[in-house]
């Protein structure tokens, strides 16, 4: 799926004046990228999630997803969310056939559907549990989950390993790697953690702030499986921290 | 040093007023027993009215005037309270009229509901109605409104219509604060349904209570008192129970 940003603005009121969290972006995106929105907060990269998602209307431009013009949600556009999103009085398994039911197939065969991605990232066992009863990580995983057996063409995921420690973080980290090259999604993917940034992504936008703006997009040719302490690595990650600080 | 057993404790108050309750009416009568009847006399009255069953019916009759009129209520309120608190627009249409009609103590409505419906059991549900629509609409609104935006926004991207967003999210989001105006509903509507009763009604529990004073047999004026009670505290403990089934 061709994600196509086309000058973009949008603008918020604060205090009856009108600030731009985003100014004229221009964006497009391949069908079965990895990108990654990075920047400080305050620089809109949220925002532009949003828009691609059609959670929210911008003022000026436009975006299309394969010349067709985005302008509210669709389950074709997965989203998952920095904060914990799953419906708490439903269990793991009615969460992940949400989306499904709202269809005509039958309930077995959603809830058949349903198992094989939560196998997929080793919930199996989990199905009965409610929210409540998660750990963050096992939370993000369901949700991830989620949007993925509704078969989205695009993966939209705003920040949502953030509020996990280290060592589940890069779990997930890979594992997102993982289903991206198994599924051909595009992914955008919101950070600003440099380090995720370039472990995950082959796109790397760069944005800046006040007004919200791209400064630089960084294609990476590192290789896969990638490592944390290569050159390479290490090489990209100082660019792109000098592409911000700049 | 006397250790005082857990499950003892909140009978201890009850029976230290039933004995000084039976001192001052009993062995020293203070004041005339029709005005202020023995324990004595309240459980032979409660043995006759259980004897005649007349206390059974008067209770089932109270019963069904308050279930039906909190029913019909709920019926209405909660889908009504879920769409309000859905869209702004619908509740600031709505505001004014709420606010206007809700303040209005549900007693007020007793002339229309004889003149409307006669005496008997429609009047005292009409009542119960009134009285109980309210405290579960602005409940409802409010449990609504305070649906976590996030959740909202993943049921529209997992493909959710405006009607299933309503349906599969905002009310499930929203019980644990109904039930909470259920609660205050069913308070009001045993209060609602007494009044009722000792004006537009020829059973239930208020009629028994007014009946029973101008009989001067306040032994039974008792009797129907405790049983509004005992009626009140089994709902609260039903509604503990739901509430604590209810972890979101």
């Amino acid at each position: 799926m061709t994600i196509e940003i086309k000058s973009l603005s949008k603008t918020f009121k604060t205090h009856g004046k009108e600030v731009f969290a985003l100014k004229d972006i221009n964006l497009k995106i391949e069908n079965k990228d990895f990108v990654c929105l990075l920047g400080p907060s305050g620089c809109g990269k949220t925002t532009l999630l949003r828009l691609i998602g059609g959670l929210e209307k911008g003022d000026n431009g436009k975006i299309l997803e394969d010349e067709k013009l985005i302008t509210k949600p669709s389950k074709e556009r997965g989203f998952v969310f920095q904060q914990y999103s799953l419906f708490p009085w439903l269990t793991v398994l009615d969460n992940v056939t949400f989306g499904l039911d709202l269809g005509n197939d039958s309930k077995e065969e959603n809830i058949r559907r349903a198992r094989t991605y939560l196998k997929s990232v080793g919930l199996e066992s989990s199905e009965n549990l409610y929210p409540h009863e998660l750990s963050g990580g096992m939370k993000q995983r369901v949700a991830i989950i989620r949007s993925l057996v509704n078969k989205p063409k695009t993966l939209l995921m705003d920040e949502p390993f953030s509020a996990l420690d280290i060592q589940n973080r890069h779990k997930l980290q890979e594992e997102i790697v993982r289903i991206w090259k198994k599924t051909e999604k595009t992914i955008i993917f919101v950070t600003h953690d440099v380090d995720e940034a370039v472990f995950l992504a082959d796109h790397i936008v760069l944005m800046g702030r006040n007004p919200g703006h791209i400064k630089e997009v960084y294609d990476s040719k590192l290789s896969r499986p990638r490592s944390r302490n290569s050159e390479e690595f290490l090489a990209i990650q100082s660019h792109i921290l000098e592409g911000l600080e700049s | 040093m006397i250790t005082l057993n857990k499950k003892i404790l909140p009978i201890l108050l009850p029976l230290i007023i039933i004995i000084f309750w039976y001192i001052f009416t009993v062995p020293i009568v203070l004041v005339p027993n029709y005005v202020m009847p023995s324990p004595i006399m309240v459980v032979a009255s409660a043995y006759q009215l259980i004897i005649s069953g007349k206390l059974f019916t008067h209770i089932i009759s109270t019963l069904i005037k308050v279930l039906s009129g909190l029913l019909l209520a709920s019926v209405i309120a909660i889908p009504l309270g879920v769409l309000l608190g859905w869209s702004q627009n619908l509740e600031d249409m709505s505001k004014f009229i709420v606010g206007i009609l809700r303040p209005i103590p549900p007693v007020a409505w007793i002339p229309f509901s004889i003149l409307w419906f006669g005496i008997g059991l429609i009047p005292g549900i009409f009542i119960i109605f009134m009285g109980c629509f309210f405290p579960i609409l602005i409940y409802t609104i409010d449990g609504a409104k305070r649906t976590d935006k996030v959740l909202i926004e993943s049921g529209k991207t997992l493909g959710t219509s405006n009607f299933q967003t309503i349906t599969k999210i905002i009310f499930p989001s929203s019980i644990p604060t109904i039930i909470s105006g259920l609660k205050v509903g069913v308070g009001i509507a045993l209060m609602c349904t007494v009044t009722a009763e000792m004006v537009a009604s020829n059973s239930g529990l208020g009629y028994l209570i007014m009946n029973s004073s101008q009989l001067f047999d306040t032994g039974a004026v008792v009797v129907g008192m405790l049983s509004i009670g005992i009626i009140g505290l089994i709902f609260d403990l039903i509604f503990k129970k739901i509430q604590n089934k209810i972890f979101w």
